[in-house]
């Protein structure tokens, strides 16, 4: 059964649209939810959460209609947004207290291990966490109750790059037993490379790319040559094309790719294929 | 719910609630108009509302297992909580108040069961007001609570006139025996809106609540 279903959720600000935002999430699988800073990722994450209140659509978790039921949804699933950004005078420890209360399937000992692994003292009060340890002690609760499904928004932009690394492995630790996924945003497209089995790519509010890692990355190519290579033709396939002196660079889908030695071509990771993307905001 | 309402008495109730229900003792003083006594509980509710505020605690309960309506739930059952508890505190001091007053308070209602009437309807209105004007933003507190406590000053300070100017609302004042008829009624008059409106005002506060963007 799909773990996460979204359909058709849009929302309207004065400024922004999130428009017709669709995609579902298997068990045992890691998304990665990628856009630039105010594309909509901030925004959808907190839709799936009732934190925002969308102007249509649905979100299903675990075959559960979220509107429907709330409480069991909300029960499933870890979410951190960020750090901790609440009850800033209060200890670790009596935050975890009071939000232990709210889970049957809480597991003290995941709740020790993150502490231990995130060399968090429960004797500390929030405003005396830095931010990358806020956002570890905000994973440590999105950890600690056993939810099937992780929504976590940048859980890594704070993180030291030790950090990042063990979170990375404890993510796909989580997945292994093929039941519980997670779903994250990140502008770190490096994190995503290394664990991500699909890709989100949601761009001024339109989801533009839903698909598999490895197709998303087989679909594009980086391709250069000298200036006077550039033919119209390959110009308008091109996707963020730059020209300087020397010649011109862009992406260009695998299909268009022109069979020709005066080309430079290459693989481009996530983070090449967003921007060149961006860069011209085209769409794909 | 019995969660939230450990998570309301750990993390959302302030300890200054505690010292504005002793100024309840204020029913002591001879010559006082009583209802003021009561009045001061509203700003014990700034204090948890603006704590709310400061600590960000309508995401941090968005976030929990819990749905939206029931945060508004649970903070209904901690409003209410603290004016029944302001009401029986009272109790004591009002029946020694008469006690040590037996010529009665020449400046108002004496403390009786008309003013316990009097208190909860003020309680009333500033449930049906505040709340819900609060919950439109889950932020925003300076204008609700401010209408909220001038309508429900407004509605005691007519009632403590009308008693004090027409003959026939004297009936409510005072503890004789033969008008205890006319206090009772005033009682259960205002425990009946004390009821209705905070109805009301859960229902309105959950269903502008659902529509808050946090």
């Amino acid at each position: 059964m799909t773990l996460l279903s979204v359909k058709h959720l849009s929302k309207h600000y004065e400024a922004f649209d999130l428009t017709d935002v669709s995609f579902q999430l298997e068990p045992g699988y890691i998304m990665g939810y990628i856009g630039r800073n105010g594309a909509g990722k901030t925004t959808t994450l907190k839709s799936l959460l009732g934190l925002i209140h969308p102007d249509s659509g649905t979100v299903t978790v675990d075959g559960l209609d979220f509107s429907k039921n709330e409480r069991a949804c909300k029960a499933m699933i870890g979410f951190a947004c960020g750090g901790v950004s609440y009850y800033p005078r209060k200890r670790l420890k009596t935050i975890t207290d009071v939000t232990r209360q709210f889970y049957d399937h809480w597991d003290e000992s995941t709740y020790q291990d993150c502490l231990q692994r995130f060399e968090l003292s429960e004797d500390k009060k929030i405003n005396q966490l830095s931010e990358g340890m806020k956002l570890k002690y905000a994973l440590a609760l999105a950890l600690s109750h056993n939810a099937k499904l992780l929504i976590l928004d940048e859980p890594t932009s704070g993180l030291d790059p030790v950090s990042r690394d063990d979170l990375l492995t404890l993510f796909q630790k989580i997945i292994e037993d093929g039941e519980h996924s997670i779903l994250f945003s990140t502008h770190i497209t490096s994190d995503l490379e290394r664990c991500a089995d699909y890709i989100t790519y949601i761009q001024d509010g339109h989801i533009i790319a839903n698909q598999d890692k490895d197709s998303l990355l087989e679909a594009w190519r980086l391709i250069s040559g000298k200036k006077t290579d550039l033919t119209p033709e390959l110009a308008r396939k091109m996707v963020g094309c730059q020209k300087n002196r020397f010649g011109f660079e862009g992406m260009i889908a695998t299909g268009d790719l022109p069979q020709d030695p005066r080309y430079t071509v290459g693989n481009p990771d996530l983070e090449a294929i967003m921007v060149h993307i961006e860069r011209k905001g085209e769409t794909l | 719910m019995k969660n939230l309402m450990l998570k309301e008495l750990r993390l959302s109730t302030h300890p200054m609630v505690y010292m504005w229900l002793i100024l309840i003792t204020l029913i002591l003083i001879p010559s006082y108009p009583y209802v003021v006594a009561f009045g001061y509980v509203f700003i014990s509710f700034v204090f948890i509302f603006t704590g709310d505020k400061e600590n960000n605690d309508a995401l941090f309960t968005a976030m929990l297992p819990v749905a939206k309506k029931d945060v508004v739930q649970a903070r209904f059952f901690t409003v209410v909580g603290i004016e029944v508890l302001s009401l029986l505190l009272a109790l004591p001091f009002a029946w020694l108040s008469t006690r040590l007053n037996p010529a009665g308070n020449p400046v108002g209602l004496d403390a009786n069961a008309s003013l316990f009437g009097v208190a909860l309807v003020m309680y009333a209105i500033y449930n049906v007001i505040f709340i819900p004007g609060y919950y439109k933003t889950a932020w925003k507190i300076a204008i609700p609570n401010t209408i909220a406590i001038v309508l429900a000053s407004i509605f005691a300070a007519v009632a403590e006139v009308v008693v004090s100017v027409v003959p026939a609302a004297a009936r409510f004042d005072g503890c004789a025996p033969e008008t205890i008829g006319f206090r009772l009624a005033a009682l259960a008059t205002g425990a009946v809106i004390f009821v209705g409106l905070t109805l009301i005002a859960e229902h309105r506060a959950a269903a502008n609540f659902e529509k808050v963007d946090l």
